[in-house]
């Protein structure tokens, strides 16, 4: 009885490390998107700069040795590509769904395209030579901390410090904000920088979070996913970060559910369709709060 | 003819083109190629011989069906990010109906493509009735739904429809069955892989692009891409028309399935059909939402997708070169830098 008892706590405590571990990067990759959510810009490219992040962090670390450095090369990654979804969308005033898409495509390739050249690998690649992030315990690694404290301060920055506050006003009314004496591209290009570093310490935390293995298109949409976080929590950190946990932990549900000798499709399938619901519970909420009239 | 526009539009697409091929050049001239010899490459494997035309054409078929499912969205304001997914559903629905009964050619044909266009209708339908009822966004949910084509067409063909070697043993892929012969649309010379599903996508898209750009129901759905609002004040049930394009955007998706497993593959194969629908909003994109564009679109990006195996024999490259071509321009044609600078020049002469 004491035996099964600690069996379970034991898997317990081992499903709840695992979903903190796939969690960590969507958390991080969603309070990014909150920033893009705040100025009012839909900000579909996350996915593409999660890839970017984990290909720059897998490559820095592969080179150095050095896991930290790996994530702020995967911070420099990701904010390069928001940088280049920053310009399009806020100087060339281009469709967001439409660049955010397009980026995705590009990163996902030149990614595929790079790990070719430098690595001379197709599809995957292996490193032998990428460290290990520090670990607290032998179980937490640095990141997941990390990632709660990243949320409670864009909590506190985006609600209580000057640049949020003026952040939020761009997203609320840009053109108030501009007869208020505020650069309102301004504040955008700020918001969707912070959103591409945090979406690429994310990214880069996937490769070097575990098996130090860089696959193409090794995201699987998580991105996307961190996209639907920031549409459930309105783009209120707090609130958009525990949805990425929770979409985060179902991940990580997979783990026991294949110890039924279930096809591991039912547990893969999991963080999607749980978000796929919890977005359509928010939309269809939303409505009835909006109470429109339903016909037009 | 509006001369301005046209000009305009070349512009566009000749400055995409440049700046694209700048940044291709350095890519490729990392990877120990160059630009010219590329071309060559990719041209050749298009138009040296009948059978490379004709292979041509084989890629081009499933581009343009999938850019006028995902433009018929676009004209009415619907961004179907689904069609990945519809065409997954599709094309795995397809092969087990074509594999799992023995009817004459004339019967299972058609059931069997109808089958296709319906299943990637019904992989539309939740988020177009979310859409619809509740406006819940239709990018985020159809992305969803394209993840969970992939993992439930893998696990219905492994669990159910597995195909098995004569000795019993199953292929690493996931890979089912193969489909009667009469289900198969024939190729239309031995050595290409152009099949009969040419033609009828040829007939669909004429068809196509007849509906929305000279009936009653084209101008309507342009009208609500216009502005829905707009479209109720006239009269139009917006939410209705939108609704039922999203189905049918859904259902061209399948038939995109349907047709390369009836056509091409003749069995469902796990990663066959990977980034076909996200190739056809690509196309769709770069036609500007006009239907007529896309034939163009498609023969630009059919012809990048039919270089794939050559570029992976007579050149040094990354096989995802392929992949990164087509955004690559199409994120500098969407980008449109001449608008800002015309923008840009004529705010100065204003001032």
């Amino acid at each position: 009885m004491t035996i099964e008892i600690a069996a379970i706590a034991g898997s317990i405590l081992f499903v709840l490390i695992a979903g903190l571990q796939s969690a960590t990067p969507l958390v991080l990759a969603a309070v990014g998107g909150a920033f893009s959510a705040q100025v009012n810009v839909f900000n579909l490219a996350l996915e593409g700069m999660m890839i970017a992040g984990a290909f720059a962090g897998f490559a820095v670390s592969n080179l150095t040795g050095n896991a930290l450095l790996g994530m702020l090369a995967g911070a420099g990654g990701g904010m390069l590509v928001s940088a280049i979804f920053a310009i399009a969308t806020v100087y060339f005033k281009t469709d967001e769904i439409v660049v955010g898409i397009v980026i995705n495509l590009v990163m996902l390739a030149l990614t595929g395209v790079l790990l070719s050249t430098l690595f001379n690998a197709s599809g995957q690649f292996v490193s032998t030579t990428a460290g290990t992030l520090p670990k607290m315990w032998n179980t937490f690694d640095v990141l997941m901390p990390l990632a709660f404290v990243v949320v409670i301060w864009a909590h506190w920055f985006l609600y209580r410090s000057r640049t949020g506050l003026r952040m939020r006003a761009v997203g609320g009314n840009p053109a108030a904000t501009t007869a208020a004496g505020v650069s309102v591209n301004g504040y955008r290009y700020r918001a969707l920088l912070i959103g591409g570093v945090l979406a690429g310490v994310g990214g880069a935390y996937l490769p070097l979070s575990g098996l130090s293995m860089f696959t193409v298109g090794m995201t699987a949409g998580a991105g996307f996913i961190a996209v639907s976080a920031v549409l459930f929590g309105d783009g209120k950190p707090l609130l958009v970060g525990l949805a990425a946990l929770i979409f985060g932990i179902m991940g990580a549900t997979a783990i026991p559910i294949q110890q039924f000798k279930l096809p591991s499709e039912y547990a893969l399938v999991l963080p999607y369709l749980v978000t796929i619901i919890a977005v359509s519970v928010k939309g269809i909420r939303d409505a009835k709060r909006r109470g429109e009239e339903l016909l037009t | 003819m509006n001369w301005t526009l046209v000009s305009r539009h070349l512009t566009r697409y000749s400055v995409g083109l440049a700046i694209g091929g700048v940044v291709i050049s350095i890519l490729l001239v990392a990877q120990g190629e160059n630009l010219g010899r590329f071309v060559n490459v990719v041209l050749a494997s298009s138009f040296v011989s009948t059978d490379a035309v004709l292979n041509l054409a084989r890629w081009t078929a499933p581009l343009i069906l999938s850019s006028l499912a995902f433009l018929i969205g676009a004209r009415a304001g619907i961004f179907n990010t689904g069609v990945e997914g519809q065409i997954i559903v599709g094309a795995c629905v397809a092969a087990i109906v074509g594999s799992s009964m023995q009817l004459p050619a004339i019967v299972l044909l058609p059931i069997t493509t109808a089958a296709g266009a319906a299943a990637g209708m019904l992989w539309a339908y939740p988020a177009a009735w979310l859409f619809r009822r509740y406006r819940v966004n239709e990018v985020v949910t159809t992305l969803m739904l394209n993840y969970i084509a992939v993992l439930l067409c893998n696990l219905v063909v492994r669990v159910f429809f597995l195909a098995k070697s004569s000795e019993g043993h199953e292929s690493i892929t996931v890979t089912s069955r193969p489909i009667a012969e009469s289900a198969a649309y024939p190729v239309f010379v031995g050595s290409s892989s152009a099949s009969w599903t040419v033609l009828a996508t040829v007939l669909v898209f004429i068809a196509g692009a007849i509906a929305l750009l000279s009936t009653r129901w084209g101008d309507e759905v342009t009208a609500i891409g216009g502005s829905r609002k707009f479209a109720s004040y006239a009269g139009i049930d917006a939410r209705g028309v939108q609704f039922r394009v999203f189905l049918l955007s859904g259902a061209i998706g399948g038939l995109v399935g349907a047709f390369e497993v009836q056509g091409i593959l003749h069995q469902f194969i796990d990663g066959s059909l990977t980034n076909f629908g996200w190739n056809g909003i690509l196309g769709g994109l770069l036609a500007m939402n006009h239907p007529v564009g896309i034939a163009a679109s498609s023969l630009f990006l059919g012809m990048i997708q039919n270089s794939q195996l050559a570029i992976q024999q007579f050149t040094t490259v990354s096989p995802y070169m392929v992949q990164l071509i087509a955004p690559l321009f199409i994120l500098i044609f969407a980008i449109d830098p001449v608008k800002k600078a015309i923008q840009t020049i004529r705010g100065r002469n204003d001032n």
